[in-house]
């Protein structure tokens, strides 16, 4: 494809879970030909427990797709000697296992470098590549960086909490702008590197001003749930329906204004306690409590769409069948289905972005175990049919 | 040393729905150019601010988010300033803005317009819901794209209401989505001197980070909801009391589960094997959690955390952002770093979250002074004199 502008670009993953597998996707949706490598016993865990379910995983069906996969057990020599092979004419190595795990496996940057000098490799721990003794992945990051405390209704004893996997999802495509730095790094000058990209700083990266207000002021920023410290009404409100919420945000008296106009100017919102920001902010408790005696009377798409129709902003909160069904997702293209051997019909959020000459694509389902050996072994590595045959009787390719 | 981007430039004129991204480019080496009208940006009037005074310069959150970059002023709403807007990109690499869609076209500086000056121009557009389809005019605050992004509603306690993330997440990912799309623009350019337009959605980047739900609704039709900080997939996989505060353990691998149960003496029943099963576990969340917290609560978090992590169970602290900075694993990898600002002082700030061999990031330079550059830029670059920028002022061009 010529549109593509990673094509020609070889990523060799040694990835599980989703920081990792996140990172080599989206190159591979941009033209890269990523390869990820695992073993039967030994498969992403994403894939799921299950040795029948290999091909089943759905987070891996979603994670991985747009790849191609080869099994290799690279503790056997025999194993290793193909992956040095495939990295000798490979771009871009992405790993996310234990740190110290590439090292005993012998794939440390410092032997992979002598096998390919101009090689790009990132590591993507929790805490580090350095912090060899942590186990931490992206549900134990949020307590550690304070976003678990943050994240939290105002004077409440014990945080929130959810269901999220973040930070996994974010820091992956945060590691891939610095693949992509150096890849253009190296476009210039030849050089590799390595990046050492750790998933607790990514999250950290996006509290900057929480660190900041404890550095300057000496004192730890109070949780604020929905709301704002300088705009009122800011918050979620109960509406019609079954667990079902809208948000809404006004950040201005003109906004105010159409806000009220939609509610039908109710008597409370000539209140003086209510008139300017200053007194909606400090009397912002009673303030939503009135606006919810409006909204639970309205289903979350109406107050949407009347609010938005008179300039407030305002939203759904969605679940994931709601957004699997909206229109304004649907009429941009986000929604992609994919055909997968075993699992049927999936749907995926795309794309979050539409570049207007080199769009990125989803490109095939995600790969069955060792369903590219062929290819890899044969046409990348020029390993005749019998060579593989040997190999996978000896065990090294399960 | 170079960065891995050094030589590009870039000029800004997003606010905060883009800083994440106009930062992430500026640390790994472009040279950004923050266009500011000439009452400063609307993250100057961000909270928190440096002792509670609102001054033009105290604004933490622009402290944080606008490391790095230089400052210039320009009136986009004046025709002088428009033209100078022109003769600027001319002589710049890429372009990122976060207007509401249809702002650049009324003032005349849309892509196709932009692009009659400079042909490979990469224009970056970061908006809540993207610029085309039925809700692209809609107002879109962070609450409003994480809301209708799908992440909000599996987020806060089961009944009550969901509870959205601190620090602008929506924005944050779709920054670092808006960063990697920039860079490949930057690397198809590099190949055949085309630039592009790229349009990025804030409600599509947050419904990237819902673990993958729209795929796992097409397959098993689940629709997640909230659970507070109890993961329904993983057992144990709670947030858990200790004497000083919460601890996470998130033990659903089985050699992780095994660890924990050695650690906690071997509590019957869980010390029989058939426990190993994750899905018995699940359904038995409620008793698991019983004898988990009834173990936690005996030690202080420091104590779980350090004697967690060196049997390998992935156990982590409830931090403030306070205490993370204050933490060994911040410590030992240089995490926070002293900047000196002319107005705000000497103050610890978050660096870039990943380190390079080759490249390695250098300190970010403290966040310009509103239109600090205007000399630097306007006499430097395109030749006015200094009473030439008392006239472009006076007329308010700048």
């Amino acid at each position: 494809m010529s549109t593509s502008p990673l094509n020609g670009i070889r990523v060799i993953e040694f990835t599980t879970g989703i920081v990792g597998p996140m990172l080599g996707r989206l190159l591979a949706e941009f033209g890269a030909d990523t390869i990820k490598v695992e073993t039967r016993k030994r498969p992403d865990f994403s894939r799921g427990p299950a040795p029948d379910r290999i091909n089943k995983g759905v987070s891996f069906s979603d994670n991985s797709r747009s790849k191609k996969g080869i099994s290799v057990n690279v503790a056997r020599p025999e194993g290793l000697g193909i992956i040095q092979e495939l990295l000798k004419i490979s771009d871009v190595l992405v790993e996310n296992f234990s740190a110290g795990t590439m090292g005993r496996l012998g794939l440390d940057y410092p032997r992979v470098k002598e096998l390919n000098p101009s090689i790009i490799m990132i590591s993507l721990q929790g805490l580090g590549a350095t912090e060899s003794h942590s186990v931490t992945f992206g549900q134990n990051i949020p307590p550690i960086v304070g976003l678990t405390y943050l994240w939290n209704h105002p004077g409440a004893p014990k945080p929130v909490g959810s269901q999220l996997f973040y930070p996994d999802y974010f820091a992956g495509i945060q590691g891939a702008c610095a693949v992509l730095a150096a890849l253009d790094y190296r476009r210039r000058t030849g050089r590799g590197q390595h990046i050492d990209a750790a998933q607790a700083e990514a999250a950290a990266a996006l509290l900057g001003p929480y660190y900041l207000d404890c550095a300057v002021n000496g004192r730890v920023p109070e949780p604020i749930g929905n709301g704002s410290s300088v705009a009122a009404p800011h918050g979620c409100y109960r509406c019609a329906g079954d667990d079902a919420w809208c948000v809404i945000a006004v950040s201005n008296q003109a906004e105010w204004q159409s806000f009220c106009a939609v509610l039908g100017n109710p008597a409370w919102s000539r209140d003086a306690k209510f008139t300017d920001m200053v007194g909606r902010v400090r009397n912002r408790t009673e303030l939503n409590l009135l606006i919810e005696e409006w909204t639970v009377q309205h289903e979350p798409d109406e107050v949407m769409r009347r609010m938005q129709g008179a300039g407030v902003a305002a939203g759904v909160v969605q679940n994931i069948a709601q957004v699997a069904n909206d229109a304004h997702l649907k009429a941009r293209g986000f929604l992609v289905e994919v055909q997968h051997p075993e699992l049927g019909r999936t749907l995926h959020g795309g794309l979050p972005m539409k570049h207007s000459v080199t769009p990125g694509q989803v490109r095939s389902h995600a790969p069955l175990i060792g369903e590219h050996n062929q290819y890899v072994f044969q046409e990348l590595l020029g390993m005749s049919a019998e060579e593989v045959r040997h190999l996978e009787e000896l065990g090294v390719l399960e | 040393m170079l960065l891995p981007l050094e030589g590009y430039r870039l000029l800004d004129l997003a606010d905060e729905k883009g800083a994440h991204c106009t930062k992430t480019l500026a640390e790994l080496g472009v040279d950004v150019v923050k266009v500011e009208p000439p009452d400063g940006d609307p993250m100057r009037r961000i909270p928190p601010f440096a002792r509670d005074v609102p001054h033009p310069e105290g604004s933490l959150f622009f402290a944080y988010y606008n490391t790095s970059k230089r400052s210039i002023t320009l009136n986009l709403e004046s025709a002088a300033g428009r033209v100078l807007l022109k003769r600027l990109v001319s002589r710049f690499d890429l372009m990122v803005e976060s207007f509401s869609p249809g702002t650049l076209a009324r003032l005349g500086l849309d892509y196709n317009s932009l692009r009659e000056v400079n042909k490979s121009l990469i224009l970056t557009s970061i908006t809540g819901f993207g610029q085309t389809g039925p809700h692209s005019h809609y107002k879109a605050p962070d609450l409003i794209s994480f809301a209708m992004g799908g992440p909000m509603y599996t987020s806060g306690e089961a009944g009550r209401e969901p509870c959205v993330a601190p620090g602008n997440l929506a924005y944050g990912v779709a920054g670092a989505w808006a960063a990697a799309g920039t860079i490949i623009a930057l690397y198809h350019r590099a190949a055949t001197g085309e630039g592009q337009h790229i349009d990025v959605s804030a409600q599509e980047a947050a419904a990237m980070i819902t673990d993958s739900a729209l795929t796992r609704l097409s397959c098993d039709g689940i629709v997640a909801s909230r659970q507070g900080n109890s993961y329904l997939s993983v057992t144990p996989g709670n947030l858990y009391p200790c004497k000083d505060g919460w601890v996470r353990i998130v033990a659903g691998q089985i050699v992780h589960w095994r660890r924990l149960v050695s650690w906690m003496g071997h509590p019957k029943p869980f010390d029989n094997p058939e426990w190993e099963n994750r899905e018995l576990r699940n359904k038995n969340k409620a008793s698991v959690d019983q004898v988990v917290s009834h173990f936690t609560c005996r030690f202080t978090c420091e104590e779980i955390f350090v004697e967690g992590q060196r049997l390998g169970v992935p156990v982590s602290p409830m931090n403030t952002p306070l205490e993370y900075m204050n933490s060994a694993v911040a410590k030992a990898r240089g995490f926070f770093v002293e900047l000196e600002h002319s107005v705000l002082g000497r103050h610890l700030y978050a660096r870039p979250p990943y380190k390079f061999t080759e490249t390695p990031a250098r300190d970010p330079r403290p966040a310009p002074l509103l239109g600090q550059h205007n000399e630097e830029i306007y006499c430097g670059e395109l030749g006015f004199s200094r009473n030439d920028l008392c006239v472009l002022r006076a007329e308010g061009a700048i």
